[in-house]
């Protein structure tokens, strides 16, 4: 991923994201985290990891919240988000070392 | 993969890992249009192509059109009511301008609500003006029996969530009916009182659907005089001493039942008022207060002489 500036917003970074209502609501109320909070930190500094047949990132909203997200990448390249959290002390570190 | 297991990566720190793992393929970047993908009832889809139709329009770009308004008048939409609750069953997919969509979600953000849902709200809004504007009559329909039955039995009632006794189910159900959408009811007098076979047929099409606990009862149908009885003389008489069927959502369904009521904020409403109902309904004389405040559903009734002369011995005692 190229570097771009914090809530740039650029087309050519942003993917396509695949939501519903009930996969939106869940990120609201289980954990607070909008559809547009998850997928700004998609277009801002991220890292991100594949683990087995899972997608994981660390990522910041334009707000600041440092966010933790499992997301999958359909052929295509549509993204799904499943869940986010906020980043745990440890994750923020790993964040400011990886993010681009 | 399932919900639950991608939920548990949530309990994990990854910053010890996140070195071991490899990279996540890169972004694919979006294209210039989006669609949006609605959720709707089929009365709503039914009642936009109506007025498309009047408005000689095509339904896409009248509700386009409506969700556009909507973004540029900063306003929240009105929830939808209650009364005009349904399953959201059909699909109404709009294609919007990305600007159009990321508008839409900074918005949603703002509100903190789903952006699906603010739209089919937005959606809903601008159609009730319309329908208003060009005379049409969109009177509020009843939830089907099934739904209201499955938020029923999500309901905590004074023993649990369980529904003791076919007629105790069909007058719970027919209350809320009342209450809801009164003028369509589908229920009629019959040899207990109000009854809807729609009751029946709801329990066993849950039950075939591995929401309830328990096995089929035997003879489905009306109550049996039996069990009429066991359930209109609760409020008295021990309640075991006659085998009465008992309705209750096992784990499955009470999943089912959570799902339903999350499905939309009309839902939530729905649940909320079942819940009420219940809670001012379910007691011991329930029996004698359907007779009481519904006469006109009794007119058939084998035990109305019992229930009138229970009636009025209370009344004369209360005198």
């Amino acid at each position: 991923m190229g570097s771009r500036a914090k809530g740039g917003g650029q087309d050519r970074y942003r993917p396509e994201f695949e939501w519903d209502e009930h996969n939106e609501e869940k990120l609201l109320l289980r954990h607070n985290v909008s559809a547009l909070e998850a997928e700004q930190c998609f277009a801002n500094p991220h890292t991100a990891r594949r683990h087995g047949d899972d997608l994981l990132m660390l990522g910041v909203t334009d707000e600041g919240r440092m966010l933790f997200l499992v997301y999958e990448q359909k052929p295509g390249g549509v993204v799904r988000v499943y869940s986010a959290r906020e980043m745990t002390d440890k994750e923020r570190r790993t964040y400011r070392r990886h993010a681009r | 993969m399932s919900s639950d297991r991608r939920d548990s990566l949530l309990d994990a720190d990854w910053s010890t890992a996140w070195d071991t793992l490899p990279e996540a393929p890169a972004l694919v970047p979006r294209p210039k249009t989006a669609q949006i993908t609605l959720r709707v009832p089929a009365s709503l889809l039914a009642r936009i192509k109506t007025v498309a139709a009047a408005r000689s329009l095509p339904y896409h770009a009248l509700a386009r059109s409506w969700l556009v308004d909507g973004l540029r008048n900063v306003r929240e939409p009105e929830p939808a009511g209650v009364a005009s609750d349904e399953p959201q069953a059909e699909q109404l997919n709009i294609k919007l301008d990305q600007e159009v969509l990321d508008h839409l979600k900074v918005r949603a953000n703002e509100l903190r609500r789903p952006y699906h849902r603010l739209a089919r709200e937005w959606i809903e809004t601008a159609l009730g003006r319309e329908e208003e504007s060009l005379g049409i009559d969109a009177s509020p329909r009843r939830p089907p029996i099934k739904d209201l039955m499955v938020l029923l039995l999500h309901t905590p009632g004074k023993d649990g969530t369980a529904v003791r006794g076919t007629t105790r189910l069909q007058k719970l159900l027919f209350v809320i009916e009342q209450k809801l959408a009164a003028e369509s009811t589908s229920f009629y007098a019959f040899n207990y009182g109000p009854f809807n076979e729609e009751v029946n047929d709801a329990a066993h099409a849950l039950r075939l659907a591995g929401f309830l606990s328990g096995a089929e009862p035997t003879g489905a149908g009306p109550p049996s005089f039996a069990e009429m009885m066991a359930t209109a003389v609760e409020r008295s008489g021990p309640r075991d001493e006659v085998d009465v069927e008992e309705y209750a959502l096992n784990e499955r369904g009470h999943a089912a039942a959570e799902r339903l009521r999350q499905s939309s904020h009309a839902y939530e409403q729905l649940y909320a008022y079942v819940r009420s109902l219940r809670e001012e309904w379910d007691t011991p004389d329930l029996i004698d207060r359907v007779y009481e405040t519904y006469p006109k559903y009794t007119e058939r009734s084998l035990i109305r002489h019992k229930v009138t002369k229970r009636l009025d011995s209370r009344r004369s005692h209360d005198l």
